[in-house]
């Protein structure tokens, strides 16, 4: 019974995406690939957000976090990629990293990850949508992750080696 | 009564059908080959001749079971470049991406028969009616799109891995594979994944 409602709410979810309106299809987007040039979401930001498609890339985000408590992350990667394309939040390049690492694991070389908590940041200093605290969570992650690519050092607590299994 | 028939899909290209015994409701895609054994009560009943339901029982409403074979085409052969973002088959050239950090394994890599309704495509449905028919890459079964490895062939704008093809194209795309077969009851050809 459960699993039958939350495809209901999921099949819910996608009929609300299906239903945009068709200027939504007009609205500029990002390429996924993009979305790991800090520079680039900045700059797109920066020229793009009054225009940006902000409903889709919220019901977009809305189906990650539905996909996400049930562990689906392929399925959770690309609903994160897909509100991040149409409107890169710190908080949808986030989850978008966190999702990616779930879903693919120690296969997942960090040097893809890195870049896109660095564009979490980026957006962050155009939409300044994070609180002190995602802020300071981001940075550890991206700390916490550039001294395991150099040094190998896992720390505890970082969240992104959690997510690859490689610490409490 | 036993004879060989095909499913008539609905506008998105799927016939709901009810799985015997559960009484689970799935979709079949259109022109899936069945065998029809038996009709009661305004019900059909059959089994799956080809997919991955492949000889499982389900019944369905009488008048969605064509006789009659679709004409299907020979095993469909695509190339898939990652540089070029291009994904050729007999149609043309259409725009395909797949994502840098999880790209597909060079190489050839089957392309089954659709196996489920993928809700994710739904948003991509005023594109394309048939956005929720993605096809698996690869052998085996998928898991239900719970794992990095099971890749497949579909629309939209985002890839986790991936071939992704441009909304704007995949109705042509969908009507020339849908209609392709292997000769394996599994696939509708491959895709040769190249730099």
């Amino acid at each position: 019974m459960a699993k039958l409602l939350v495809q209901l709410v999921l099949f819910a979810s996608a009929l609300a995406l299906q239903s945009r309106p068709v200027l939504a299809q007009d609205a500029p987007r990002m390429l996924q690939d993009d979305l790991e040039k800090p520079e680039v979401v900045k700059a797109w930001l920066i020229e793009n957000s009054a225009r940006a498609d902000k409903e889709s890339a919220r019901e977009f985000f809305e189906l990650g976090q539905k996909l996400k408590k049930e562990r689906r992350w392929a399925l959770a990667s690309k609903a994160f990629g897909g509100s991040a394309i149409r409107y890169p939040t710190p908080q949808a390049l986030n989850e978008y990293a966190e999702a990616s690492i779930r879903d693919l694991g120690i296969r997942l070389d960090a040097q893809y990850v890195m870049p896109l908590y660095q564009s979490a940041i980026a957006a962050d200093t155009v939409l300044h949508l994070m609180s002190n605290e995602e802020k300071r969570a981001t940075q550890n992650n991206l700390d916490c992750l550039r001294v395991y690519m150099q040094i190998k050092k896992v720390q505890p607590g970082c969240r992104p080696l959690q997510a690859y299994g490689l610490s409490k | 009564m036993s004879d060989k028939r095909y499913v008539v899909g609905g506008a998105d290209g799927w016939l709901n059908v009810k799985r015997e015994r559960s009484g689970e409701i799935i979709g079949l895609p259109e022109y899936l080959q069945v065998e029809a054994r038996s009709s009661e009560n305004d019900r059909d009943y059959f089994t799956v001749l080809e997919g991955v339901e492949k000889n499982k029982m389900f019944s369905v409403k009488a008048g969605n079971l064509k006789i009659g074979s679709p004409s299907y085409r020979p095993p469909a052969r695509l190339t898939f470049s990652i540089s070029k973002k291009k994904l050729s088959f007999p149609g043309g050239e259409i725009k395909a991406i797949t994502v840098s950090r999880n790209p597909p394994p060079l190489g050839t890599i089957p392309i089954q028969i659709p196996d489920f309704l993928h809700i994710m495509g739904a948003a991509y449905q005023v594109h394309s009616l048939y956005a929720k028919t993605w096809f698996h890459l690869g052998q085996g079964h998928a898991v239900s799109g719970n794992n990095s490895t099971d890749r497949y062939l579909h629309t939209g704008l985002e890839s986790a891995g991936c071939i992704t093809v441009d909304p704007a194209s995949w109705t042509r795309l969908y009507q020339y594979l849908i209609l392709c077969r292997g000769n394996d009851g599994k696939t509708v050809g491959s895709v040769s994944v190249v730099r």
